[in-house]
C-alpha cells in the first residue's frame, strides 16, 4: 500500500476523521497531493473528495468518486442509515453493501412531509411527486390542485399508511420523517426503498433549510438548489450582521399552556437560535436542550411573566386577538408582554408556516428583527410573524 | 335445535365465511381486476409484482389475522362469560388488554431515551417491539390473576381483582401519556385503534398456529364449561375440579387475548358481542356447539368489519375498533330485543 494513502480522510475511520477535522486546511492540501499522485482505492476505504453539508447536523454528506455518500441518524432510535446516490450505475467496491444505492435523478417518489415536497414544487419538479401524507393539512394551492386532479395521492392519514395505494404507486423512494415508529414499521413492510429525513430535528435555521440541497441531489437539480441555498445563507448572514453584541436586547418568552403543560423551546433549539440572531434575550437561553421543555405554570410566571416580548403561535381559521388569548387563561392578561401589547403572533393555519418557513429562515429572521428592532428594517412587510393586533386579528 | 337445523346453520356460516374471504381478497383500496387476482392466486404472477405484493403480502395476511383474531376473541369472550356467569364479561374485563396497553405505553414512552436504543440494537426483534411489549404486559397481568385465583375462593372476587388491575394499568398508562412526546402519544393512539393489517407475511404462521392451539384446547374444555353453567357447587358435586378449571379457563382466555392484542392491538367488542349472537342463533348453552358457533360468528363479524374499514373514502384508515362497535352494538341490541319479543330465554 502506498504511503500517501494515509494522507486522505477515511470515511469509516472515526478517529482519523476527528483528527483531520481539526486540521481542515491541512488535509485539503494533503488531498490535492493525494489526487495528483493518482492513488488507488482499496476495498474498504473511500476517498472523500468533498464534504458537503455546512450547517445541518443530522446528515453527513461526502462526495466520493462513486457518487454522494449520505449518513443520516435518527436521534430517537440512534439508527443510522447509509445511502449512496449515483447518477450512473458504476461498479462499486464490496464494502459499499451497507449503503442503500439510489440511482439519481429520481423519476418518482413519495414525500411524506411537506418540507420534502415544498422544495420539489419550488424547483418545478412536481411531476416527481407521486404521493404525500395528511392531505387535509395542505396549505399550498399548487399541491391542493395536484391532489384534486389525482396526480398526487394521499397515502397516509392520521399516521396510518395505505399499504395498497403506496405499493401501486411504485415509487423509487419514500422520504419519511423518523419519530413515529408505528408508521415506519408499516412503511418497512412495503419493501420499498425508504429514505430517512429528520430535517425538523435540526436546531439551526440554516441547518433546516440546508436539507433542500438533498432534494437537488436526488433530482439532478443541484445547480438550482445550490444557488437557492446560497441565496438563503447570504440573506440570513446579512440580516444577522445587523445585530451587534452591544445593542440593548429585549427579553422574550415563548408559547402558551397546552393540557396543563407549557412546552417552551430549549436554549439550543431552532427558535432559540432565531431569537438570538434577531437580537432578543431569550428567557431560557441557558439550558442545553435542543427540543422543548415542559414547565408548569408557576415556573413560567416566576421566570417569564415580566418578559418584554412573548411569542405565540396558534392554529386557527378564526380571527385571533388579545381577548381570545385571555379567554384561554385569565393569567395571561397579567403578563407584561400582554399588558404592553407586545405579543409576537403567528397563525400557523393562515400562513404556509409549516410548509415554507423552513426554506425562508431569512424571512422569519427579518420578521423578528422588524418587530424587536423596528429601526433596522423599517420597510419590512411581515410574512409569518407580526405583533398581535388589539381587536381582531384577521389577515 | 334439531341436528338437521344445526348442520344447516353451520353450513350457512361456512358459506358466509367463504364468500367474505373471497370479498376480502378481491376488494381493497386499490382496484385490481378479478382476473388478475385469480391469476395471482392460482397461476403465475410474473410481471405483476405490485399486485402480487398487495395480494400475498397485504390482503391475505390481513384476512388471516381477521379470521383468527375474530375466532380467538369470540372464544375468549365466551369462556369468560361462562366462567363468571356474567353476560358483560369480555377479554378486557380481567385487565389483560389494559396490561397489553401498559406494555406498549412503556415501550413507546421510553423508546426515545432507553428502550428504543436497546430494541433497535436487537435487530429483527425491533420490528416486533410493540407486539412483544403488548405480550409482556398481558402476560404480566395474567400471572397476577393466576396468583390471585389460587388465593381467593369466589369467582366474583377474582372478577373484582381483574377490574381493579384494569384500572391500575389504565391509570399508569394515563400517567405515562402525560409525560410523553407528541409522536409517541400518536403512535399509542394508532396502536389503540386496532388493526388486522399489522402482521407481516413472515409472522403469519406463528400467529395462526398460536391461536389454533388455543381454539383446539377450548373445545376440549367444553364439557367442563357445561358443568360450570350449573354453578360452582353443582359442578363440584359432579366431580369437577372447579379450582383447576377456573385457572385453565383464565389461562386460555388470557393467552388468546394476549396473542391477539400483541399482533392486532386491543380489539374491542368482538369478545363481548359474538357469544350473545351465537347463543341466540343456535338457541343452546351446550359449549360443544357454542364454541364452534362462536368461532364461526366471530370470523364473520371480523371479516365484515375488515371489509367496511376498507370501503372507498375510508381508504384503510378507518380504525377497526370503531367498526367492530358500530356493527356489533346494534346487532346485539337487535338480537336481545328479538329474544324478548319471542319470549324465549337464553339458558
Amino acid at each position: 500500500m502506498p504511503s500517501y494513502y494515509w494522507n486522505v480522510k477515511i470515511f469509516d475511520d472515526m478517529a482519523t476523521k476527528d483528527l483531520f477535522s481539526k486540521f481542515r486546511l491541512g488535509y485539503i492540501f494533503l488531498w490535492l497531493f493525494a489526487v495528483s499522485c493518482q492513488f488507488e482505492v482499496t476495498d474498504n476505504k473511500h476517498v472523500i473528495i468533498n464534504t458537503l453539508m455546512r450547517h445541518a447536523q443530522m446528515i453527513k454528506a461526502e462526495q466520493v468518486e462513486y457518487g454522494i455518500l449520505l449518513e443520516i441518524r435518527s436521534p430517537y432510535t440512534n439508527e443510522v442509515s447509509h445511502y449512496l446516490l449515483q447518477d450512473s450505475i458504476t461498479q462499486v467496491p464490496d464494502d459499499f453493501t451497507k449503503f442503500q444505492k439510489i440511482k439519481t435523478p429520481l423519476k418518482g417518489l413519495i414525500a411524506l412531509s411537506s418540507t420534502q415536497w415544498t422544495p420539489l414544487l419550488k424547483i418545478g419538479k412536481e411531476h416527481l411527486i407521486l404521493g404525500i401524507s395528511e392531505s387535509g393539512f395542505v396549505y399550498d394551492s399548487v399541491m391542493k390542485e395536484l391532489l384534486a386532479k389525482g396526480s398526487v395521492l394521499d397515502v397516509m392519514k392520521n399516521g396510518i399508511l395505505d399499504f395498497e395505494k403506496t405499493i401501486s404507486l411504485q415509487p423509487e423512494l419514500i422520504l419519511y420523517s423518523p419519530g413515529l415508529e408505528v408508521s415506519i414499521d408499516q412503511l418497512k413492510r412495503t419493501g420499498l426503498p425508504l429514505f430517512m429525513w429528520p430535517d425538523y430535528l435540526e436546531n439551526s435555521p440554516l441547518g433546516r433549510a440546508e436539507w433542500l440541497r438533498v432534494i437537488g441531489w436526488l433530482t439532478g437539480e443541484e445547480a438550482v438548489t445550490e444557488a437557492w441555498f446560497d441565496h438563503i445563507e447570504n440573506e440570513y448572514f446579512k440580516l444577522k450582521s445587523l445585530i451587534s453584541d452591544t445593542m440593548p436586547k429585549a427579553t422574550i418568552m415563548s408559547d402558551k399552556a397546552f393540557n396543563e403543560q407549557w412546552y417552551v423551546p430549549g436554549g439550543k433549539s431552532y427558535l432559540a437560535t432565531i431569537f438570538k440572531d434577531a437580537g432578543a434575550d431569550y428567557i431560557w437561553k441557558g439550558n442545553n436542550i435542543t427540543g422543548s421543555v415542559a414547565l408548569d405554570l408557576e415556573t413560567i410566571i416566576s421566570q417569564a411573566s415580566e418578559a418584554d416580548f412573548w411569542f405565540v403561535t396558534h392554529f386557527t381559521d378564526a380571527p385571533y386577538s388579545y381577548e381570545d388569548l385571555k379567554n384561554e387563561n385569565e393569567i395571561y392578561a397579567g403578563f407584561k408582554a400582554f399588558r404592553n401589547r407586545k405579543i409576537i403572533f403567528c397563525n400557523t393555519f393562515r400562513t404556509a408556516y409549516f410548509e415554507t418557513s423552513q426554506f425562508q429562515p431569512h424571512v422569519v429572521l427579518a420578521d423578528f428583527i422588524a418587530i424587536l428592532h423596528p429601526h433596522l428594517l423599517p420597510e419590512h412587510k411581515p410574512v409569518y410573524h407580526q405583533l398581535l393586533k388589539e381587536e381582531i386579528h384577521d389577515e | 335445535m334439531t341436528n338437521k337445523r344445526l348442520v344447516s346453520v353451520f353450513l350457512l356460516i361456512g358459506l358466509g365465511i367463504i364468500i367474505l374471504m373471497m370479498a376480502n381478497i378481491f376488494w381493497g383500496s386499490v382496484l385490481i381486476d378479478p382476473q388478475t387476482v385469480i391469476q395471482i392466486l392460482f397461476f403465475n404472477d410474473e410481471g405483476l409484482t405490485g399486485e402480487s405484493l398487495i395480494i400475498w403480502d397485504y390482503r391475505i395476511p390481513q384476512l388471516l389475522v381477521a379470521v383468527f383474531a375474530g375466532a380467538g376473541l369470540a372464544v375468549a369472550g365466551l369462556l369468560l362469560q361462562t366462567l363468571f356467569r356474567n353476560p358483560l364479561a369480555d377479554p378486557s374485563i380481567l385487565g389483560i388488554s389494559s396490561g397489553a396497553s401498559l406494555g406498549v405505553a412503556l415501550l413507546l414512552f421510553f423508546s426515545g431515551s432507553f428502550a428504543g436504543t436497546v430494541i433497535s440494537s436487537l435487530g429483527w426483534i425491533g420490528s416486533l417491539g410493540i407486539s412483544l411489549a403488548a405480550m409482556a404486559g398481558a402476560v404480566a397481568v395474567l400471572f397476577v390473576l393466576m396468583a390471585a385465583s389460587s388465593r381467593v375462593n369466589h369467582i366474583v372476587s377474582l372478577l373484582i381483582i381483574g377490574i381493579m388491575i384494569a384500572y391500575l394499568a389504565g391509570a399508569l398508562t394515563g400517567l405515562l401519556r402525560f409525560y410523553s412526546r407528541k409522536e409517541d402519544i400518536q403512535a399509542f393512539v394508532i396502536w389503540g385503534m386496532g388493526t388486522f393489517s399489522g402482521v407481516s407475511r413472515m409472522q403469519i404462521p406463528y400467529f395462526v398456529s398460536a391461536i389454533s392451539v388455543g381454539l383446539i384446547f377450548s373445545i376440549y374444555l367444553s364439557k367442563s364449561l357445561n358443568m360450570l353453567l350449573l354453578g360452582e357447587r353443582y359442578a363440584e358435586n359432579l366431580g369437577l375440579n372447579t379450582h383447576l378449571i377456573t385457572r385453565l379457563i383464565i389461562l386460555l382466555a388470557g393467552y388468546l387475548t394476549a396473542v391477539i392484542t400483541a399482533y392486532a392491538g386491543p380489539i374491542a367488542f368482538i369478545g363481548l358481542a359474538v357469544p350473545h349472537i351465537a347463543r341466540n342463533l343456535f338457541k343452546t348453552s351446550n359449549h360443544l356447539v357454542l364454541i364452534p358457533a362462536s368461532i364461526g360468528t366471530g370470523i364473520i363479524l371480523a371479516l365484515v368489519c375488515n371489509l367496511i374499514a376498507r370501503l372507498p373514502g375510508f381508504e384503510g384508515s378507518l380504525p377497526i375498533n370503531a367498526v367492530t362497535s358500530l356493527i356489533g352494538a346494534p346487532f346485539v341490541i337487535a338480537v336481545i330485543l328479538r329474544q324478548h319479543k319471542s319470549n324465549s330465554i337464553v339458558s
